[in-house]
């Protein structure tokens, strides 16, 4: 677990699938079945293409640091969140694994999970390793 | 009948209860306060309203309301959603109902106590509110400032803007807030000094970078140009009113699209706004522009077309948003020093412009620019006199 209790997220129809692959360590986003465009959050329809075919496909894991900010208020100690954007093109908000005076906008990220609750897991990511 | 709003409606009321941190009563009675205000402001009695439009966060139900005032034929109801972002959104529909003879007179109003009662800036406190905040909150994107502190660090990166440029916004509006004995913040004096060394927040922001929390309630009476020509003020015209949505648009986290340092919700709006208008921001004498946090006011600067996008920290530099400078914003104090009424304060403020009785009046002010609520789908009012 986590040393920060962490609000945790809710698993329903549309996200169970991204939710039991964080639990097994796998990113998984939706892949159009049509145009095979990746996209984030879960959601019924392909908004590129508008089809409804789609299936969960893993993510690389790799990304870049599109933004960030450093959260104060509310934290124990200075906490990283990142918008990072995946190699497949989609960007998630997720917690930054690294100190905030390492953080910089293009700065090259591997996914990592954390265990928040005992039901969920989530992504983190840290420096990608060279 | 021409197919454009342009002023075929006027506000023609306006009503404000005092703004606080604990108003000490329902938001019920605030906003039949600020009703039978904006009613009295504008000389009909308030069974004279046959249209109600609502905040849908309002905690207050229009049935509620027409009950209360005793009301037995309101004709027009509807709602607009997205927190702030239905401020101009309601006067729109309030525009469209009379310009369309389905009302007569149509109260708009918000009244919240959201310091007293409940906060949306607390730690994840509005992550019920919409499905998606569990893709963010949790991972310690806790509040919209924190949302708008992503967007404006990118901003920073594209195209060099300061922190400091953020704090020309805050001072200009405390400044404001200071000639104003209505704003939270007045009697308190803030400099660029003060604003560099507050708090932080989430980093880039600070405290000073932040709106109030705030308890109080603001109503609008909209009617026709025929129906104002008989009233007690002199009428302002609705000259525009639209509203947007941008690309992968979601409440506060549209992180999906190209460039997320541009407000594309309102980008994309303001082609129709000045269009409708027939003036260009170039024509405009004095804006309301929502501010829940300052780099929303440098980013509505490039998507309104004050300047070109990427150039709006050099834009606020040396007080060009106080009263005397370029474009004097937020007169009353804005949501960062007036009152965060939702920005409903800011559209009353924007009345008070055009019939020259604001109390940090910008002399010979024409047009007024009023923005609704950013990072979400929003709106927008260009208001003038004939």
């Amino acid at each position: 677990m986590t040393d920060v209790p962490r609000l945790a997220p809710w698993p329903g129809p549309i996200n169970q699938e991204f939710y039991d692959g964080l639990n097994r360590h796998e990113l998984l986003l939706q892949k159009c079945k049509d145009c095979s465009k990746f996209r984030f959050w879960p959601i019924e329809m392909c908004p590129f293409c508008n089809s409804f075919n789609y299936e969960w496909a893993r993510c690389s894991g790799k990304g870049t640091v599109h933004s960030y900010i450093v959260q104060h208020a509310t934290m124990p100690y200075p906490w990283v969140v990142l918008l990072v954007e995946l190699e497949e093109g989609p960007r998630l908000v997720t917690h930054g694994l690294m100190e905030p005076e390492e953080v910089y906008i293009g700065m090259p990220v591997d996914v990592d999970y954390e265990k928040i609750t005992d039901e969920i897991t989530l992504h983190a990511f840290k420096k990608a390793e060279s | 009948m021409t197919d454009t709003l342009k002023d075929k409606a006027c506000i023609v009321g306006i009503g404000e209860t005092e703004f606080s941190k604990s108003s000490g009563r329902s938001e019920m009675r605030l906003a039949l306060e600020a009703i039978t205000a904006a009613c009295e402001d504008a000389g009909i009695g308030p069974k004279e309203i046959d249209g109600i439009v609502r905040f849908s966060v309002d905690g207050n139900q229009v049935d509620e309301i027409a009950r209360n005032l005793g009301l037995d034929n309101v004709r027009f109801f509807p709602e607009v959603f997205f927190g702030g972002g239905a401020g101009c959104g309601i006067v729109q529909m309030a525009a469209m109902a009379v310009a369309l003879g389905k009302a007569k007179y149509v109260a708009c109003f918000r009244a919240l106590n959201e310091r007293s009662g409940f906060r949306y800036g607390q730690m994840g406190a509005f992550m019920p509110m919409a499905g998606h905040f569990q893709y963010s909150i949790p991972f310690g994107l806790m509040a919209p400032g924190s949302m708008v502190a992503m967007m404006a660090q990118r901003h920073a990166y594209n195209y060099g803007t300061k922190t400091t440029d953020f704090g020309e916004v805050a001072v200009a509006f405390r400044k404001h807030a200071n000639m104003n004995p209505k704003a939270m913040m007045y009697g308190r004096p803030l400099t660029l000094e003060d604003h560099a060394n507050a708090k932080m927040i989430a980093y880039p922001l600070r405290l000073f970078d932040y709106c109030q929390e705030s308890d109080g309630a603001v109503a609008l009476i909209v009617t026709s140009p025929e129906r104002a020509k008989d009233l007690k003020q002199k009428p302002v015209y609705i000259m525009a009113a639209e509203q947007g949505m941008g690309s992968w648009m979601e409440m506060m986290t549209s992180y999906q699209r190209e460039n997320i340092a541009d407000l594309e919700e309102y980008t994309r709006l303001a082609p129709h706004l000045w269009k409708e208008a027939e003036i260009g921001p170039e024509d405009i004498d004095c804006a309301q522009l929502y501010d829940a946090f300052t780099p929303l006011i440098v980013m509505q600067l490039e998507s309104f077309g004050f300047c070109k996008l990427g150039e709006g920290g050099p834009f606020v530099r040396d007080g060009a948003l106080q009263i005397g400078g370029r474009l004097p914003t937020n007169t009353s104090g804005g949501c960062l020093s007036e009152a965060y009424i939702h920005g409903l304060n800011q559209i009353s403020e924007g009345v008070r412009q055009i019939r020259g009785t604001s109390l940090v009046q910008v002399p010979n002010c024409k047009n007024v620019l009023v923005t609704a609520g950013s990072g979400i789908p929003t709106g927008a009012l260009v208001l003038h006199s004939l």
